[in-house]
């Protein structure tokens, strides 16, 4: 198994049930995947199969808290300008 | 890695626990007869570590769990343990590793209804195993190193599609593949999600807009409200101007101010100095006035006082001495006088008594004679008579006889008592003339010895004595009282000192605990009460050092608590004191015993050049005794400049080092420090004051003990001196008395002598009387005798008649001389008696009174008088003159107390001076004081006016630099116009949402980072994409790469095994026109499939064949399926230890891979395992010797009544169970 730095976390996010969230929000996917390119002649089909997995993971986790993130603002500017309303009637 | 030691339970024939334990690393073989369990030791490992027994239904697990003897087995149970140094293993989070060995051990227990697995004695999934066993490049889903019983024949005739599926199974593309389709669907998901994303993010660009409005909104706002800025900005920056420079001038005066106020203030110092000293001074001076005044000026005026009494009472008695005296003069004028007149009368009345006395004298003999003769006439008429008489009575001459003779009998005793009395008188007179004689003497001694030279010398003597003891006494009287006074004052001075004592041992006291403080005070109790040597107990170590001034804080810093330490010389006195301490519970105390002391003698100070400091030892002044204890104390300190040069010395060199304001740098490098209350009562000045005064105290005490001492010894001595005095006086007395008795007795003695001779005189006339009466009885005898030889004759004869007659004409004429001679000598002696009266009775007693005064009064006395009137009036000049030096005395104290008055009137004055000046100077500083608060206060508002312009112009925020200056130009009135105008404006736009601004700024900010986010997930999501096509073309490759290996290795196996032989793997693409023969040496495959479009994940290869040649090498390429069974396990084999080479698995079970091979075959498998057992586990089962020659390890299956036991046996062993009942012949 190549678990070497970089990769470390991506190899984490697809055996672990449980990903920090603050790891999945600095994980930068591009990076790491040029990384698995330039490593797969050297890690087996196998592991970088699970990479894939994991980006694939961290990806769609990091979409998830990007919506949430959206939401969330949303809901802020909304309050606000019920706030603003009020305050300015 | 290789398995290391298995145990089942309760698995088919496993009934019982089962343990095969330590398998060899290298190659393990496995033997035993038919059906004696051999198989089912591999499947209980495929059960643990394969899939082939995943989801079993009812009759699967029962088929697995022993059934036979007793049926009791409910569940079995097959634990793999692992032996994995290099932690290949990676366990799942919250699976603990075996601690002391390397081992994992997977164990699966599956019963009727449960089936769990567990790692390391802990439940965990079986994703979990999976995961983990994966992580090691071993899939438990088509497991190509487990080759079970009759696996290897289905692998000879395996189609190329699953030879193909065996190549991907070895690459994983299997696994890759489903992880991709996951992977995939995953993307579609995120897909979605991103088109959420999408929606909201435009919902929220809307939402922006709006703000910006608002934001421009604002921007117009604040545009205006710059405007606004800049103008009130201008003003108040102008206002601001002025403001500070208002400031800066009220802070101009205010530095005169102060600066004025600094000498004035100096001055107040100083004054005030000068106050303190004064008011201490005035202090001293009050006290000593009050000493003065309590003690000395009542004393002084008490021993004037008493003094000028005592000169009153001298005076008065000098006066009434002298009185006495001029009366005594007077009286002995008069005496005199009275002495001369009664002297004239005497000598006159003398004279006259000479003159009247031979008168007198011939008279009374003459009236002697008379009487003579008078009385002879008488009686001898009476005898007459009386013989007429007598006789007459009787009757008879017998009677008359008898008469007579009674008569003559009385008359002889009458004459014998008259000789008697005669002898008597005479013996009386002589006695009597004796005793005069002796009175004589006495009197002359007497005489001597009153008025004698050794009785007047003793008198004096006496005298002189008593003088002198009188003035001793009156000396000493005047020392006693002098003590006394000095006693009262050195009374009330200790006094003063004691509660001075107290107060400064209150102040030691206060600055170290209590049990200490007592315990100090107990120890100097004991050592006195135990009489300790003097050099035993020295006192606390405060006591016995003195430090420079300067230095005090530092040693007090230092030294701390060690300062009441008590040194003593050795460590018994220590040990008794704390016996006695704990009895008598008087409180903790530490010793210093000088003998036990250590000190490290190598306390070396650095070179002196180096850095300023001086040794704190060096500025204390002790006694060389105490050497070592001080030197144990304050030896290691040393006084520095400051703390950092003190941190590095006391570093380099361990020693604690001490700024002169008492902040410390311990050795370890520990501060300490701060303030330090100097006018605290430091512990040193405290201890020295404190034994300073004791030892005031103690002196004074001395020389009070001392001054009482002299009293007692004066009062003794007074007591002696009035002893003596009053021996002297009694002495005196008693001689005086003696002499008085002398005179007395003298007096006596004359008066005796008077009486004597009186008596004589009396005697004389008794004698002459006797006479006489001697002679009438002779007579009357004679006459009787005669009578009684007369007759009886009654009658007179007559001549006696005549006789009578004429005796009685006789008598009648001397009778009337008698009568003449006696009137005459009645005249003369009542004359002579009354001069003798009165001289004897008057003017002698007078004279001799007179004498005796005189003599009493005389010079003696006269004299003593004037000595008394001398000595006092000696003694009055003394008392005179001490009342003078009293009087002085008093008039000093007075005139002390007067200067000290005075000089605490002036001192009261300079004070008063001093502080008037003091209060002018206040005033000043009252004024300045004022005018500083005013404009303090001024400045006050001012600042606060130009914080609150500055926190407005903080408030106004930042303004570019060009707006600033702006509208410099224009008036203050101009700017206030527009300013107005602005804010007018500014109010007309209404609800601008102020935070507008920031808001959007925030969420502007914030949608970009969306923005950003999305791009990236954008950018991520493309990668993943590119990562996926690439992952692809690298399962391509990696199948490539992995068949080129494989391929390889293939050749080269089967070189070994059929070394005439020679076999070739052949990999088959789908559809791409041109069949490109691949053979193993064309590595460079085109990347032109980029193109390829993500179809679906059906591989683009069909399959996987083998060409092979048995016994030559160029021609006769053979397919496999035209093949021997036996070849065609070779060719199996060969593919599987190919595989092996490429992607080695951890262990090999081969369950009777060598079945169908000849001899030669056998022994080259055998051969090529051995080879790669080196470093990889091989677990086979055989029924051929050829695999025991090359193996490791031997175990063998026993199956008795239904249950299978292993046990290890050596090689021969195995090869003998072989060779018995092997039922081939060896080919
Ligand atoms: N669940 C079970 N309970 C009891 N016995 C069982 C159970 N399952 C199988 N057996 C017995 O195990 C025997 C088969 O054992 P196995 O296949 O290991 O023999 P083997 O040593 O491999 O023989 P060969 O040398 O022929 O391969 C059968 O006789 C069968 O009766
Ligand atoms: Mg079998």
């Amino acid at each position: 198994a190549s678990n070497n730095g970089p990769l470390v976390q991506i190899w984490l996010a697809a055996n672990m049930a449980t990903i920090p969230k603050n790891s999945i929000i600095q994980t930068n996917i591009a990076e790491s995947a040029k990384e698995i390119t330039n490593e797969s002649n050297q890690i087996t089909l196998r592991t970088s199969g699970d990479l894939l997995q994991g980006i694939v993971r961290v990806y769609s986790k990091q979409a998830g808290f990007l919506l949430n993130d959206i939401k969330d603002t949303l809901t802020k500017i909304s309050s606000l300008f019920k706030l603003n309303q009020k305050l300015n009637v | 890695m290789y398995i290391k030691r298995v145990v089942i339970k309760g698995f088919k024939t496993y009934r019982n626990q089962t343990v095969i334990d330590d398998f060899s690393p290298h190659h393990n073989i496995v033997i035993g007869s038919n059906g004696s369990g051999k198989s089912n030791f591999f499947s209980a490992i495929r059960f643990v570590l394969s899939d082939d027994y995943s989801n079993l239904k009812r009759e699967e697990r029962q088929g697995l769990i022993h059934q036979g003897s007793g049926g009791s087995v409910m569940s079995a149970s097959v634990e793999i343990v692992f032996h994995d140094p290099e932690h290949k293993m990676i366990l799942p989070s919250g699976v603990v590793p075996r601690e002391n060995n390397d081992e994992i051990c997977i164990r699966r227990t599956v019963g009727l209804k449960k089936d769990d697995y567990q790692l390391n004695d802990r439940n965990v999934t079986k994703g979990d195993v999976v995961r983990m066993l994966e992580s090691t490049g071993f899939s438990m889903s088509n497991p190509y190193n487990i080759v079970p019983q009759g696996k290897i024949i289905s692998l000879t005739n395996a189609k190329d599609k699953e030879r193909l599926q065996l190549l991907e199974d070895v690459v994983g593309a299997k696994s890759f593949e489903v992880k991709l389709k996951a992977s995939l669907k995953k993307m579609e998901e995120t897909e979605q999600k991103r088109a959420r994303i999408a929606k909201e993010m435009d919902e929220l660009n809307s939402k922006l807009k709006e703000m910006e409005q608002e934001r421009k909104e604002l921007e117009k706002y604040n545009a205006l409200e710059k405007n606004r800025k800049v103008f009130q900005f201008t003003l108040y920056d102008r206002e601001l101007n002025d403001i500070i420079n208002q400031v800066e001038r009220l802070d101009d005066d205010y530095n005169v101010t102060a600066n004025s106020s600094e000498q004035y203030i100096k001055e107040l110092d100083k004054r005030e100095e000068i106050i303190s000293n004064i008011s201490k001074n005035l202090s001293e001076i009050d006290s000593t006035l009050k000493i003065k005044t309590t003690t000395d000026l009542p004393q002084a005026k008490s021993r004037h006082s008493e003094l000028t009494n005592q000169l009153t009472n001298l005076q008065v008695q000098i006066k009434d001495l002298k009185l006495q005296i001029k009366a005594q003069e007077r009286q002995a004028n008069s005496d005199q006088k009275t002495l001369d007149i009664i002297n004239d009368e005497i000598q006159k009345r003398e004279q006259k008594l000479s003159s009247i006395s031979p008168k007198f004298q011939e008279l009374s003999k003459e009236e002697l004679k008379f009487k003579l003769q008078y009385n002879k006439l008488q009686q001898r008429q009476r005898d007459l008579l009386l013989k007429k008489g007598r006789y007459a009575r009787f009757a008879s001459i017998e009677e008359r006889n008898e008469w007579i003779q009674n008569e003559i009998e009385e008359s002889d005793k009458t004459l014998q008592g008259l000789v008697d009395i005669k002898n008597k008188i005479l013996i009386e007179r002589d006695e009597i003339n004796s005793k005069v004689r002796s009175l004589d003497e006495d009197i002359d001694n007497l005489n001597d010895s009153i008025e004698g030279p050794n009785v007047t010398g003793e008198l004096e003597v006496i005298q002189d004595e008593l003088e002198k003891l009188k003035s001793e006494y009156a000396a000493s009287i005047d020392k006693r009282k002098e003590l006394w006074r000095n006693e009262q004052k050195i009374e009330t001075v200790l006094q003063n000192l004691l509660e001075n004592v107290k107060v400064l041992e209150r102040n030691v006291n206060e600055t170290m605990d209590r049990s200490l403080a007592n315990g100090i005070k107990s120890v100097k109790e004991i050592a006195t009460k135990l009489k300790l040597p003097e050099d035993s107990v020295f006192g606390t170590l405060g006591e016995l050092i003195n430090v420079n001034e300067k230095y005090k804080i530092c040693a007090e810093v230092v030294g701390g608590n060690s300062l009441f330490h008590i040194v003593v010389d050795t460590e018994e006195t220590a040990t008794i004191i704390m016996k006695e301490l704990y009895k008598m519970k008087g409180g903790r105390v530490t010793f210093i015993p000088l003998n036990r002391i250590y000190l490290d003698a190598n306390i070396q100070y650095p070179p002196n050049d180096q850095t300023s400091f001086t040794p704190l030892i060096n500025k204390i002044k002790y006694d060389q005794r105490f050497d070592k204890a001080v030197r144990h104390i304050f030896g290691k300190t040393i006084v520095v400049k400051d703390l950092t040069t003190g941190l590095r010395i006391s570093k380099k060199f361990k020693l604690n080092s001490i700024t002169l304001d008492g902040d410390r740098a311990d050795k370890r490098g520990v501060l300490t420090g701060g303030y330090y209350d100097q006018y605290k009562q430091s512990r040193l000045d405290s201890l020295s004051t404190l034994n300073e005064s004791t030892a005031k105290h103690r002196e004074l005490s001395l020389e009070l003990t001392s001054i009482k001492q002299a009293i007692q010894e004066v009062d003794s001595n007074i007591d002696t001196l009035n002893n003596s005095i009053r021996k002297h006086n009694t002495n005196r007395e008693s001689l005086l008395s003696n002499i008085e008795g002398m005179k007395s007795k003298l007096r006596n003695k004359k008066n005796d002598k008077i009486l004597l001779e009186e008596s004589l005189q009396a005697l004389a006339i008794k004698t002459e009387k006797n006479e006489i009466n001697i002679r009438v009885t002779a007579d009357k005898k004679e006459t009787y005798v005669k009578d009684m030889s007369s007759e009886f004759n009654s009658e007179l004869s007559l001549v006696e008649k005549e006789e009578l007659e004429v005796t009685s004409i006789s008598l009648l004429e001397i009778e009337k001389k008698l009568t003449l001679t006696t009137e005459n000598l009645e005249t003369v002696t009542s004359e002579m008696n009354s001069l003798n009266a009165e001289l004897n009775s008057k003017l002698f007693p007078q004279k001799q009174d007179i004498l005796s005064q005189m003599s009493q009064e005389g010079l003696s006395y006269l004299s003593s008088l004037r000595r008394d009137v001398d000595s006092m009036t000696s003694k009055l000049e003394a008392v005179q003159n001490q009342c003078n030096s009293a009087l002085q005395h008093v008039d000093t104290i007075q005139k002390e107390i007067e200067d000290l008055k005075s000089e605490k009137r002036n001192n009261d004055k300079i004070l008063e001076k001093a502080n008037s000046q003091q209060r002018l100077l206040l005033k000043k500083l009252e004024t300045f004081q004022k005018d500083v608060e005013k404009t303090m206060i001024k400045k006050t508002a001012l600042i606060t006016r130009r914080d609150e312009l500055q926190q407005k112009i903080r408030e106004i925020g930042l303004l570019a630099e060009d707006a600033l200056n702006a509208f410099n130009d224009l008036s203050s009135e101009e700017l206030l116009k527009r300013l107005n105008s602005v804010s007018e404006d500014i109010s007309g736009l209404k609800n601008v949402n102020k935070r507008a601004y920031e808001n959007f700024r925030k969420f502007d900010e914030k949608q970009k980072e969306l923005v950003e986010r999305a791009t990236e997930l954008d950018e991520s999501k493309t990668s993943i994409q590119d990562l996926i096509t690439r992952l692809r073309q690298q399962k391509v490759t990696a199948v490539d790469s992995t068949f080129l290996k494989v391929a390889e290795n293939f050749e080269t196996v089967f070189e070994k095994l059929v070394p005439i032989g020679k076999a070739k793997l052949i990999i088959h693409r789908v559809d791409n026109n041109a069949r490109m023969e691949t053979n193993s040496n064309d590595d460079d495959v085109d990347m032109d499939q980029e193109d390829e479009v993500i179809n679906n994940n059906e591989s683009i290869y069909t399959g996987v064949s083998i060409s092979v040649s048995f016994n030559s090498k160029e021609n006769e390429q053979l397919h496999v399926e035209q093949l021997s069974g036996g070849q065609k396990t070779v060719c199996a084999i060969a593919l599987i230890l190919a595989i092996q080479m490429v992607d080695p698995a951890p262990f090999y079970l081969f369950d009777e891979i060598d079945a169908a091979l000849d001899k030669q075959y056998r022994t080259a498998v055998a051969n090529i395992i051995k080879q790669l057992s080196v470093n990889a586990q091989f677990i086979c089962t055989t029924f051929r010797t050829d695999m025991l020659q090359v193996a490791d390890r031997f175990f063998r299956v026993k199956y008795e009544n239904k249950i299978s036991t292993v046990i290890e046996v050596d090689k021969q062993d195995a090869i003998n169970f072989i060779k018995g009942n092997n039922k081939y012949a060896e080919v």
